[in-house]
């Protein structure tokens, strides 16, 4: 084969290997966007307060910079920014829900003594 | 570029330098590649291990190792290893993207699993209060039973109660008829013993009457008996002369008056006294004895003695000549005395 060719081919290939990423970052990344906005949702729900809340307020920023990213066409950032806003989101619910956990633990003890006390233990009676 | 890559390169480099021209495409296309791939290096390939992959995967380790939290949080723990796994392969310009992801879905892990217990331990409190709410309806059931069963006993009680007092109502309702009847018994027992000693007690002063009257009809023909006391002569009624309790005189004794005023006719200066015995008031029977003194003199005048000549007193029961104690100084002490000059 001569140099010319070969030399050729190797560009080709070169040229292929480094268009390859560029054109997987020509779509739109919905599919990411979309199950971030679904975690965001989620975790929303779960009603975050304290430190959880303020994991959600940092995902839903990431979140906008992921739309923002998409707007700009700047997918694969629009992609990384989207798949930390879930992530966030997701620490978020579950940060809210063991909160939630622990307050919903505390009333239960709580309400289990004092149900305890007013129902079985004989007025008069050293508990 | 890591410091393995940037070496490798500078090699590739100076071979293309000595090597003959046709080599020296091979070697473009090689340094270019180098390039290509260094990019591609895990960015901790150069200074071992990478100190974030090894803390979060030793987080990991702990969660998987703690007895409490193993089961629990199983997609987390998935998605965590695998964003561990992405952080160990990140290059290097990706790794703040992955060390990030990576911190989010181990805490997300850890805290997913803790909120399991947590959810378990509230699934359990309800079944204690379950439990508990339970354990009061049968507390509250065991308690209602054991105050129906102190009512019944109250009630058996009471019912003993008013049992006995019934009981002791009828004997003593009973008692209170015999005694009623015993009473009623003894006084009818006592009005016929009463009526027989009245029977008895008319008897024997009829009897008494009658053998006053036989008596007096014995001695009706006779002056009543007399004795000399100083310059008087005193004659004597007996207690015969009077029924008992009366003043009326017996049959006899006005007949033995009538031979009396057959001496006091010419006198004067008679006197008459009535005396009883010691029984009775002493008022009643000073009042008895002066009726019967003026019964004497009435008869007396009645016979033909002046009334003006005679003097009727009562002296009642205080001139015995007999021991009042026996029926027999009682009768003598019942007299009337006529005295004349």
């Amino acid at each position: 084969m001569p140099l010319s060719e070969r030399k050729n081919r190797v560009l080709l290939a070169l040229l292929l290997l480094l268009a390859a990423p560029m054109a997987s970052a020509a779509t739109p990344p919905d599919a990411e966007v979309a199950a971030a906005n679904a975690a965001l949702a989620a975790a929303a729900r779960a009603q975050p307060r304290g430190p959880a809340a303020a994991m959600l307020a940092d995902a839903q920023s990431r979140f906008a910079q992921a739309q923002d990213a998409m707007v700009r066409k700047k997918y694969k950032d629009a992609i990384r920014l989207a798949d930390e806003a879930r992530a966030g989101a997701d620490r978020a619910l579950a940060a809210a829900r063991l909160a939630n956990a622990r307050d919903e633990v505390d009333t239960k003890s709580a309400r289990n003594v004092d149900l305890r006390r007013q129902l079985l233990v004989t007025p008069g009676a050293t508990p | 570029m890591t410091r393995i890559g940037v070496h490798a390169c500078r090699n590739i480099a100076t071979n293309l330098v000595r090597r003959t021209r046709s080599a020296q495409h091979v070697a473009f296309a090689a340094l270019l590649a180098c390039v290509l791939g260094a990019t591609s290096l895990p960015a901790h390939a150069a200074s071992g291990p990478d100190p974030d992959a090894l803390r979060l995967a030793a987080a990991l380790t702990a969660l998987d190792a703690d007895p409490a939290l193993a089961e629990r949080a199983p997609l987390e723990r998935y998605k965590a290893r695998q964003a561990l796994t992405m952080l160990q392969a990140a290059r290097s310009r990706d790794r703040v993207h992955a060390l990030f992801l990576a911190e989010a879905w181990v805490q997300a892990a850890q805290d997913a699993a803790q909120a399991e217990v947590l959810q378990a331990q509230g699934a359990q409190l309800d079944r204690e209060r379950e439990q508990i709410l339970l354990e009061a309806s049968r507390k509250e059931a065991a308690d209602a039973q054991r105050e129906a069963e102190h009512l019944r006993q109250q009630q058996l009680l009471r019912e003993e109660e008013t049992a006995r007092q019934a009981e002791a109502g009828e004997l003593a309702m009973a008692q209170a008829t015999a005694n009623t009847e015993a009473a009623s018994a003894q006084a009818s027992q006592a009005m016929k013993l009463a009526d027989a000693r009245a029977k008895e007690a008319e008897l024997a002063r009829k009897e008494a009457d009658l053998a006053a009257a036989v008596e007096g009809l014995d001695d009706a023909s006779a002056l009543p008996p007399s004795r000399r006391v100083g310059n008087r002569t005193v004659y004597t009624l007996p207690g015969t002369a009077f029924a008992s309790g009366s003043t009326r005189l017996g049959v006899g004794a006005q007949g033995s008056l009538k031979q009396l005023a057959a001496v006091l006719r010419g006198k004067s200066g008679i006197r008459i006294e009535a005396h009883t015995d010691s029984q009775g008031a002493d008022a009643a029977n000073l009042a008895l004895s002066q009726q019967r003194a003026d019964a004497v003199r009435a008869a007396l005048a009645s016979a033909g003695v002046p009334s003006a000549r005679m003097q009727a007193v009562g002296k009642g029961e205080s001139a015995p000549v007999a021991d009042n104690a026996s029926a027999t100084g009682r009768a003598r002490n019942r007299r009337v005395e006529i005295s004349a000059p």
